[in-house]
């Protein structure tokens, strides 16, 4: 039964990627933030307020595409070209928000008072590249051709 | 002797897959997390909080959790040659500002290859492992440092060159290299060679830390701290070797000067690990390509290999494990 579950599941993400090729990042996002909502509507917890913002890198520059979600859920939405975002559902007091966006580290922030609330969120932490590679070759005293070759040249 | 060896061989066969690195978690079996991470193969990384929850929603532990994500990114993410001989040589060409301007828009297209190609270097890898692992909701961070290989911190001052990663699990910190765990270059056609490593997930410190010294000397993880210079000049480890358990004894460096005619007892321990059925020291002949196989010697957990050098030179010593290095030395002959 649960193999056959895990089965659905792998077709499901196969025929979403086939079906929504084009925006395939924000796609199933937008199912299962209705599905999500729906399930917030019948436990009663819409009563809270909108939240929106902006989102910007370290330069201070606006940040496209960055995702946001409640944390735990996947009540989600991204920021548009100018970096605003205005978050779908209502929010409460005390709920998470996470921001996250390739190369930066994921940042979270808590949605704070009753009234409507716009956010500015800097990410500030990029990545610094380090560049070592999977080696497990056997070390050798000797100098191989191509080492002998690149020395020369 | 012929006894001891046969049933050395028996219990390799029933060792195998199993290793001390994860013996917190002996009752954890990684099949159903491996298979969830192989029902993705090339998934998107346009949106990491829809493939964390892919990975890790059907499982209810933690450390299987992270294992799906592990594995995930240790199947599906290649290493970058290009990428790391452009890093490697720019980084010893620029200094100051123009290095980081450079390293800026590097790193913009590290992140965008990995996202296209699902290609990367070290960083990448352990920003995926990080970034699924938050989705989840497990506390995962990068450890940069020195990584220790036959082209990398063998002697020297030391260069800061790899990044790995730190997770913690049931109150406990853990160390894993999602790059080591990939696969490996192949030097001479300067291509990745796929083929998935258990040794480097969950790691014993004290094993890890032969082969990895953090910038931060926090995430070591082990009590007795070996210092960077020590760790520098050890002898040289291999993958084989923490899948065996193989700490070196003596020498305690790597490179060693002895006189004409000097008999050296090349020592280690062995611990938890994968039981072997065949020791042997091989020696490289820097002056011809000639290599041969010397003797072994066993006794409990701890072994001894010997050999009297006759001839003056240098050597690459290698110890060997069932055809796999586990342990090199460099030797001078005066």
């Amino acid at each position: 039964m649960r193999g056959f579950k895990l089965f659905s599941v792998g077709t499901a993400c196969v025929l979403l990627m086939i079906a929504y090729k084009p925006t395939f990042g924000q796609a199933p996002t937008v199912k299962e933030q209705i599905e999500s909502a729906k399930l917030r509507d019948s436990e009663g917890v819409t009563s809270g307020h909108t939240v929106s913002g902006i989102v910007r890198d370290k330069e201070g520059e606006p940040l496209a595409g960055v995702s946001i979600y409640v944390k735990g859920t996947t009540e989600g939405t991204t920021t548009d070209a100018e970096g605003h975002f205005k978050f779908p559902t209502k929010l409460k007091e005390g709920e998470i928000l996470t921001f996250s966006f390739m190369g930066l580290e994921s940042v979270e922030y808590a949605v704070m008072g009753a009234a409507d609330e716009y956010m500015e969120i800097s990410m500030l932490e990029d990545v610094t590249i380090i560049g070592d590679l999977a080696a497990d070759d056997v070390y050798t005293t000797k100098t191989g051709l191509r080492q002998l070759f690149r020395k020369i040249f | 002797m012929r006894a001891c060896a046969s049933a050395l061989i028996i219990v390799s066969f029933v060792a195998t897959g199993v290793y001390g690195q994860l013996s917190d978690f002996n009752g954890n079996d990684f099949t159903k997390a491996d298979s969830i991470a192989e029902m993705y193969p090339r998934y998107s990384l346009g949106n990491l909080k829809v493939l964390s929850d892919k990975l890790t929603k059907p499982l209810s532990t933690d450390v299987e959790k992270f294992r799906a994500i592990f594995k995930w990114v240790c199947i599906n993410v290649e290493s970058d040659y290009a990428l790391f001989v452009e890093n490697k040589n720019m980084r010893s060409k620029l200094k100051g500002e123009k290095l980081s301007a450079w390293e800026k828009k590097f790193s913009a297209r590290v992140f965008s290859v990995l996202t296209a190609k699902h290609r990367t270097i070290c960083t990448g890898y352990a920003y995926l492992v990080k970034e699924l692992a938050f989705h989840s909701g497990l506390n995962c961070r990068i450890v940069d440092g020195y990584s220790r290989h036959a082209r990398a911190n063998v002697g020297g001052s030391g260069i800061a060159n790899h990044s790995w990663n730190a997770v913690e699990l049931q109150g406990k910190w853990y160390l894993c290299d999602p790059t080591w765990s990939s696969g490996t270059i192949d030097n001479e056609r300067q291509t990745f060679v796929k083929k998935f490593e258990d040794a480097y997930f969950l790691t014993e410190p004290r094993l890890f830390s032969q082969n990895h010294y953090p910038l931060d000397s926090q995430w070591i993880l082990v009590k007795v701290k070996p210092s960077l210079q020590k760790f520098l000049h050890a002898p040289l480890v291999y993958s084989a070797s923490l899948r065996y358990g193989v700490e070196p004894l003596a020498p305690t460096s790597f490179s060693i000067d002895v006189a004409r005619g000097t008999r050296v007892f090349f020592q280690f321990n062995k611990g938890r690990g994968n039981e072997f059925s065949s020791l042997a020291l091989y020696l490289e002949n820097s002056r011809t390509s000639d290599a041969f196989t010397k003797q072994e010697k066993a006794c409990n957990t701890s072994y001894s290999v010997e050999h009297k050098f006759l001839h003056k030179g240098k050597y690459a010593v290698h110890i060997v494990m069932d055809g796999a290095h586990v342990l090199t030395y460099e030797v001078r002959v005066n």
